[in-house]
């Protein structure tokens, strides 16, 4: 039986019970506190249970039921003390992520061109099904150099401009090796670069709607009435399947590492193992192709753009993963250490002056994209001194609502017209996908992204409006 | 969990992502069974449609592996070759699937990409079995 316990209006704490090695930390205003039926603080607990696990087993604001480890969850492994890796605390989806892109225009100027510019990126945005990418690649060792270079490649190939390198989380993962990614996962892969996927996969065009921090709004170069693209996607199926494949190849050498797991899907093994150690140069490499895969679709858009405007001008402001797991090193109980920071579901939002930020943007902290639901908002954020949670804050709105339940209570072509009624110009594959994602299907993104500021584990600089949405 | 001697499926709610359940006599009913609830997740066909056959070997230990198995093909072949299975024969670790192109179907709903080992279920029931799964999509 888990025990939560008030600490804050912002912070909740799950005793340890059951073998868990560290407490759960939830940090949620009591509205957001996961619903009766929503099995997400177990799956916290669960992970508190890891090898090696230090402080505490993480839960963002948005955090809901998922599979393994909860979606919205943090947790970092001591590297040297026999701290694990674990494919499903990364997810299926490696490196799904977001990137900003700034317009030149205000929204009044473009307000004429909508309707054009949203069937432009409707036609320039490959989604749904299988394959079909922007760009075809023209074989293996060309997707190896994308593995092993991410968006440095596509831009080397002419898909981009150096700046959007300067802007991408950490350019590329070096530890990327694409001789531990399966054929099954090179055959998904190959065909997929520059595409959308479908689930919660979108392309927006949005506008500034409101800011809160004038300083660092400027400094993001976001002002009222701007206008922005975000898109959210991921690796595709080559990211699933390596997850998928990793996951299987634990599953069968934890008895020998003397690891037991409650939940098959959290299987791992040590980090400084051959199977761990295997797992982090596929997940780099598939986080590369996901990077690569926004590149190619910032691309498009900046293509599209140009059909309609006359000018391909999108600044990249920032593009971060919210699934993936890095080494990185935190003071614990004290001293540095070396920790392998699982985040699923939860973005990296590291503080002002830290190394790892652009130059233009240290002393601002790094920016922070949290994309919400169709029809309310997103959010840019921007990471605090002294975050309590190994420099992690939320993804999203987060799911209360099933996609099963969502088809079957809402109507798609409804959810449409009151979008479009509503000013957001609506591009689908299909209703029942669009009416999966509709707003009520998940929690209020205002509060969510007020908790993290409240909570300490980010700031909010600016909300963004969808004015468009091309939906996968 | 009693279920009739009939095969059958259905989609449960799950906020992550897809979770689907089936049932059926015998495992490998149950099994051929989930795939069809895995296409009816995300895609409607035309029932006049004439399927391709495709066979594969499955390499898999337990009964939970096997649906892992049989359910991951399904992904991979809709993912990596545009194939949706919309029906299975599973016999002798054997499963041969039957599939339509992706172009003639239509898509309804998030495709799926990987099959989660939580709560997953291949076992037998007091009056046939029953599998279910959560699909990441």
């Amino acid at each position: 039986m888990l025990t939560l316990t008030e600490q804050t209006p912002y912070r909740w704490r799950v005793e340890r019970c059951d073998g868990m090695r560290v407490p759960g930390i939830v940090f949620a205003s009591r509205r957001l506190l996961p619903e009766p039926g929503d099995a997400s603080l177990r799956q916290l607990a669960n992970v508190a249970m890891l090898p090696g696990i230090v402080v505490a087993s993480y839960a963002m604001p948005d955090v809901h039921w998922g599979y393994g480890f909860p979606i919205g969850g943090v947790a970092a492994t001591d590297v040297a003390r026999g701290g694990v890796g674990s494919p499903g605390g990364v997810g299926f989806d490696i490196s799904c992520g977001v990137r900003l892109l700034l317009a030149p225009q205000e929204h009044d100027e473009l307000r004429p061109h909508l309707g054009a510019r949203m069937d432009a990126l409707d036609r320039a945005v490959p989604r749904g099904l299988g394959t079909g990418g922007v760009w075809r690649l023209s074989g293996r060792e060309e997707l190896d150099d994308l593995l092993r270079e991410g968006a440095r490649y596509a831009v080397r190939r002419g898909h981009g401009v150096e700046r959007d390198l300067d802007r991408c989380e950490d350019g590329a993962l070096a530890d990327a090796d694409p001789r531990e990614v399966s054929e099954r996962a090179l055959e998904r892969g190959l065909g997929q670069v520059g595409s959308l996927g479908s689930g919660n996969h979108f392309l927006e065009v949005q506008v500034v709607d409101e800011v809160y921090d004038d300083a660092r709004a400027a400094a993001f170069g976001l002002s009222v009435g701007r206008v922005c693209v975000m898109i959210h996607c991921g690796s595709r199926g080559l990211g699933h399947q390596v997850c998928t494949d990793h996951v299987k190849r634990m599953l069968a050498v934890m008895a020998r590492y003397g690891i037991t797991v409650p939940d098959k899907q959290l299987a791992c093994a040590p980090v400084e193992s051959a199977e761990g150690a295997a797992y982090l140069a596929a997940m780099a490499a598939a986080a590369n192709y996901g990077r690569a895969n926004r590149q190619l679709l910032s691309e498009a858009a900046r293509g599209a753009w140009q059909a309609v405007l006359g000018t391909r001008e999108l600044d990249l402001l920032y593009d971060v993963s919210h699934n993936l797991a890095k080494i990185e090193t935190h003071d614990v109980d004290g001293r540095p250490r070396r920790l392998c920071v699982h985040r699923k579901g939860a973005t990296l939002a590291l503080p002002p002056h830290h190394p790892d930020l652009p130059a233009d943007l240290a002393s601002h902290g790094q920016p922070v994209l949290v994309p919400g639901s169709m029809g309310t908002a997103s959010y840019v954020l921007s990471g605090v001194a002294a975050g309590p949670a190994f420099s992690s804050t939320c993804h999203g709105a987060g799911r209360v609502m099933s996609r099963h339940a969502a088809a079957r209570r809402v109507d798609g072509r409804a959810l449409r017209d009151a979008l479009q009624a509503g000013g957001v110009a609506v591009r689908a594959s299909s209703y029942r996908g669009l009416a999966e994602e509709a707003p009520e299907s998940y929690k209020d993104v205002d509060e969510v992204v007020l908790t993290c500021e409240h909570a300490g584990l980010a700031r909010r600089v600016a909300r963004l409006r969808p004015i468009g949405v091309v939906k996968g | 969990m009693s279920r009739p001697d009939a095969a059958g499926h259905r989609a449960i709610g799950h906020t992550a992502d897809v979770r689907i359940e089936s049932w059926g006599p015998t495992r490998d009913a149950a099994l051929a069974e989930a795939v069809t609830a895995l296409a009816d997740s995300y895609a409607r066909w035309p029932t006049d449609a004439v399927p391709v056959k495709v066979v594969v070997e499955m390499a898999a230990g337990s009964d939970e592996e096997l649906l892992v198995a049989v359910l991951d093909e399904a992904v991979f072949l809709a993912d990596a070759r545009g194939l949706v299975a919309v029906a299975a024969r599973v016999a002798g670790g054997v499963a041969t699937f039957a599939c339509l192109p992706a172009s003639t179907v239509d898509v309804v709903g998030a495709c799926p990409k990987g099959v989660a080992w939580n709560d997953l279920v291949c076992a037998a029931t007091d009056d046939g079995w029953r599998c279910a799964a959560t699909i990441d999509v």
